[in-house]
């Protein structure tokens, strides 16, 4: 196995990148992390990480970015032993237009389409964003990132986030996924998701 | 114009016979009449509807909770086997992006507090909208 060179694109975050050691005790540090939430083998892992598989080491990364991986990133950026990490995704500005509704210029926040998925009770079976997280801002952020990696399935998408747990879906499991939901006209609003099958 | 609220109402008709088995039923049948269709729906989020996609576009969309089938007229008439569509409010679509529909939001929600509309009417105009405005305000 290499020592140096291993890289790996993760949408939304940027090539990861350093020896095949580095990568894998980030991995394993998260699969140690995550066991409970993700039923992932240390050893297949391992052989992903030698680039057999690049799609399911994709995968792989894309699960363990939005579940914790950075953690165990940034755990070892601490210890100067860091991978690289260059973003490839930059969401556009935010800012409120004439009306006074939240836009990043190509989509406009639906507030009101928001405020079922902010009520903080999951008993009508809609998911909840959790108290804390900048549901508007991470809506447009997810629209944004749904046309850079062209996700939409008709007028819904569902996106990873970076940042980790963004709600609970209506069966009150965390989640770091959203729906969101577009009008041709260019209004969205967003519900946590369940993680994709 | 066409009226979307009577067409929801005279979905009702089939609400007393209506379950989640039925529905899994629904899905299954379809599956199986025609397998190169694809169900959408993330019902742990609270979707209220089921998209159908045959070859990426939409041809059909499935209340979870209220027994209509809004289908794609050309789909539709295809020539396949649907006996297994029944016990459910048929409505023929021929566009779901065109805007040809209207609806009554103060009869819908006395009629049919199944619904829950849920966006904006800057999003949404409620006097001209299309089925897939419906199903953004609904979903």
């Amino acid at each position: 196995m290499k020592e140096e060179g291993w890289q790996y694109y993760i949408p939304g975050y940027g090539m990861l990148k350093g020896g095949y050691n580095l990568l894998s005790n980030a991995f394993n540090t998260y699969y140690s992390m995550y066991s409970t939430i993700a039923t992932l083998d240390a050893n297949k892992i391992a052989y992903w990480l030698g680039g057999y598989h690049a799609q399911a080491a994709e995968d792989l990364a894309i699960m363990a970015l939005t579940s914790g991986i950075q953690k165990a990133v940034e755990a070892f950026t601490v210890e100067g032993k860091a991978p690289v990490t260059e973003p490839v995704f930059e969401a556009p500005k935010i800012y409120s237009n004439n009306k006074g509704q939240l836009t990043n210029g190509t989509y406009t926040l639906d507030a009101k389409g928001m405020e079922i998925h902010q009520t903080g009770s999951t008993t009508s079976g809609k998911s909840q964003f959790l108290f804390g997280v900048n549901a508007e801002k991470a809506t447009l952020d997810a629209a944004a990132y749904a046309d850079a990696n062209n996700l939409w399935v008709g007028n819904k998408a569902k996106v990873p986030v970076a940042d980790g747990i963004v709600g609970v879906t209506g069966s009150g499991q965390p989640t770091n996924y959203i729906n969101v939901y577009k009008t041709n006209t260019g209004f969205i609003h967003a519900s946590p998701a369940t993680l994709p099958k | 114009m066409r009226n979307l609220t009577c067409e929801i109402i005279k979905s009702k008709e089939y609400q007393k016979t209506w379950s989640k088995e039925k529905l899994e039923l629904f899905i299954k049948l379809w599956g199986q009449v025609d397998n190169s269709v694809k169900f959408d729906c993330d019902i742990q989020s609270g979707e209220q509807w089921i998209r159908v996609f045959k070859d990426n576009v939409i041809v059909g969309m499935l209340g979870v909770n209220i027994p209509m089938l809004l289908l794609n007229e050309l789909y539709e008439s295809s020539n396949r086997n649907y006996n297994f569509i029944k016990d459910v409010h048929v409505v023929k679509v021929i566009n779901f992006d065109a805007n040809s529909w209207n609806i009554d939001l103060n009869i819908i929600k006395l009629a049919v507090p199944e619904i829950i509309w849920h966006a904006s009417l800057d999003a949404v105009n409620p006097e001209c909208m299309s089925i897939n405005d419906f199903w953004y305000a609904t979903v």
